[in-house]
């Protein structure tokens, strides 16, 4: 081998014998570690040269299996104390000598600390960005809210002024339906009072962290309507939302309403000096996606606006009454989510078109990007049917605390797509749904011979009918409901037990 | 607390309009205002155009009225009225949960003279009907 090529390199390197003494060292490599020859040959072995890494052992390894090993990335102390982070290769050589050949990559893995702080950083302030726009929302709507608040406020303490005047008069017998009437009206006005504080409160709620859950869009825009209810009425805008149905996705319920919240009043704001003005929200449905159309009869936007809309800080209103943010942050919240906001060209007034993914793409494609991680033998994926999110969240915060994956769907025909196209251990579905009940979808899957367990989840189906199919379709059993977590811990470990 | 009125006989007594869209409210003015005895007549409203309707079918002498309302708001109303010779004698009282420093110029420029802040009590309602009333 021709040494001298070596010496011309930029990275240290070495040739060891077995007992890891230096036969041979590049200049790089004195350099490096800041030895001169005198001393790299007093020593007895490469090892003495650092600690944070046991080089021998690597070495051993190496001549076992004759063949070249890589260490991961280490940090080793120099005899200086100096830090570096390195990577280590071995490769044999013919006459039983091992090249050593060292890779300093302390530089990269600064920078990428470095980045990776700065990135914690952008986060942060792009969470404060946000916090930022609801307050100023809040700000805008305040006015409309106090007088929200202040009619049931002015019920509340006038009825119990006449409340007072009442007991006063002794007399409480002939007047006790009077007495109820006042209690229920300021009973009635305290809960008017605490849902509009309540609703603020949520809206405002600082979330640490992006926690995401089943919710369905209905709700989410329900309450987004209800917080602007004032703004609203104050303008005399007739607002028709979709009808109660559950659309469920996987997303942050409050970032999700700050986003209906910005297009409503975006929308609210056009209206304000019109006669006749009107919103009109809509949900639909493809394959995989949600689609919100939030269509108003206003103004419109015009073609300079159009192209800028999107951008942080761009406003048409006037100094002081909007921070030019709303869409900007909306755009990142459904972007967080795959999903998507668009202008439509419409003739008149302004239409947006917000897309979002059923749940059932969501969870699955979070199930795809963990299990290529975990091929434990004890670790399930759970195809979960049901049409309500609060069961949903309760069974998705038990499954992943378990250590398993969860998909989910909202009725028996999207599950029935979902077996389809992968591979689940166990069903557990909701046996009433309006789209097709349980047995519906047990039928389904067993026509298709497959022998997935399948269970119930029901309070209210009978002795007789589940026996039936526990025959008719191998039903494994029935969760009832209401259950717990053990229940559900119960049920994975039968199934854990039966795949291996 | 009692109304410090004029003495006057049962005919000359004073007649209240109310207006609210929370209906509510307005029965909580008008059982404050009847436990007085000291009005006539108490009508209510739940918006403009039918305050409007109202006041020409009876004689008013006093207008309770929210500034915000379903249609218009409230001062709407006292600017049209108060060009009319025949609401001349008219007076008015405001009620509202916020007013900013626009929409109180848009209330003084009306011509209101009083204004009571939700949420009130029965002694402050009392004091600036009396109030309004002796003007």
């Amino acid at each position: 081998m021709n040494l001298s090529y070596l010496d011309s390199i930029f990275e240290p390197i070495a040739l060891v014998d077995e007992s890891g003494k230096l036969t041979y060292y590049n200049h790089y490599f004195s350099s490096f570690f800041k030895a001169s020859p005198r001393v790299l040959k007093k020593i007895k072995g490469i090892n003495e040269l650092f600690s944070g890494f046991d080089i021998l052992d690597l070495l051993s390894k190496s001549k076992e299996s004759n063949s070249i090993q890589v260490s991961k990335e280490v940090l080793i102390n120099l005899n200086d104390m100096s830090e570096y982070h390195v990577v280590f290769k071995i490769v044999p050589q013919d006459d039983q000598q091992y090249l050593i050949c060292i890779n300093d990559i302390s530089i990269e893995k600064n920078l990428y600390t470095k980045y990776r702080y700065q990135i914690d950083e952008l986060k942060s302030i792009h969470n404060q960005i946000i916090q930022a726009d609801k307050l100023t929302t809040i700000g805008e709507i305040t006015a409309s809210i106090s007088h929200e608040v202040s009619n049931p406020l002015t019920i509340a303490s006038g009825t119990l002024e006449l409340l007072k005047a009442l007991t006063e008069e002794g007399d409480l017998d002939s007047q006790s339906e009077m007495i109820n009437t006042c209690i229920n009206d300021i009973d009635e006005s305290f809960s008017r009072i605490n849902s509009i504080i309540k609703g603020m409160k949520n809206f405002l709620h600082q979330n640490e962290e992006d926690h995401l859950e089943y919710i369905a869009i209905e709700d989410s825009l329900n309450s987004a309507l209800n917080l602007l209810e004032g703004t609203i009425k104050q303008n005399n805008i007739k607002v028709t939302s979709p009808q109660s149905e559950n659309s469920i996705v996987f997303a942050n319920p409050t970032k999700l309403e700050q986003v209906f919240i910005n297009l409503v009043k975006n929308s609210v704001d056009a209206l304000s000096n019109q006669a006749d003005s009107e919103i009109e929200i809509k949900l639909n449905q493809t394959n995989v996606c949600y689609e919100i159309d939030f269509i108003d009869n206003g103004i419109g936007i015009n073609d300079e606006s159009k192209a800028k809309i999107f951008e942080s800080f761009y406003t048409t209103k006037d100094v002081g009454e909007g921070t030019g943010l709303g869409l900007a942050i909306s755009t990142k919240i459904i972007e967080s989510y795959q999903g998507s906001i668009e202008l439509v060209d419409s003739n008149k007034g302004a239409h947006f078109k917000i897309t979002i993914p059923k749940m059932e793409l969501t969870s699955v494609s979070n199930t795809t990007l963990a299990s290529g991680i975990d091929t434990d033998s004890n670790f399930l994926s759970i195809l979960v049917v049901d049409n309500e999110p609060k069961i949903l969240n309760l069974l998705n915060n038990y499954i992943s605390e378990l250590g398993h994956q969860l998909i989910c769907a909202s009725n028996i025909l999207e599950a029935q797509k979902t077996i389809d196209n992968y591979d689940v251990d166990l069903i557990i579905t909701d046996f009433f749904m309006p789209q097709g009940n349980g047995d519906e979808l047990a039928k389904a899957i067993r026509d298709k011979q497959i022998e997935t367990p399948i269970y119930y989840l029901s309070a209210k189906i009978e002795d007789s009918k589940l026996k039936q199919d526990m025959d008719k379709f191998n039903i494994s059993g029935l969760i009832d409901k209401p259950f717990e977590k053990k229940d559900i811990e119960e049920v994975l470990c039968k199934v854990v037990g039966s795949k291996k | 607390m009692t109304l410090n009125l004029p003495k006057v006989d049962e005919g000359n007594k004073p007649s209240v309009l109310i207006v609210d869209d929370e209906e509510k409210i307005c029965l909580l003015i008008k059982t404050f205002l009847t436990q007085t005895r000291k009005f006539k007549n108490i009508v209510i409203a739940e918006s403009v155009s039918v305050a409007l309707l109202k006041l020409r079918n009876e004689k008013f002498d006093l207008v309770i009225i929210d500034y915000k309302l379903p249609d218009k708001d409230g001062t709407s109303l006292v600017d049209l009225t108060s060009k009319s010779l025949q609401f001349r004698n008219l007076k008015y009282l405001m009620i509202s949960g916020y007013l900013d420093g626009k929409s109180m110029m848009k209330v003084i420029d009306a011509g209101v003279k009083e204004v009571l802040v939700k949420p009130f009590t029965r002694d402050a309602l009392i004091k600036k009907v009396s109030k309004v009333l002796k003007k």
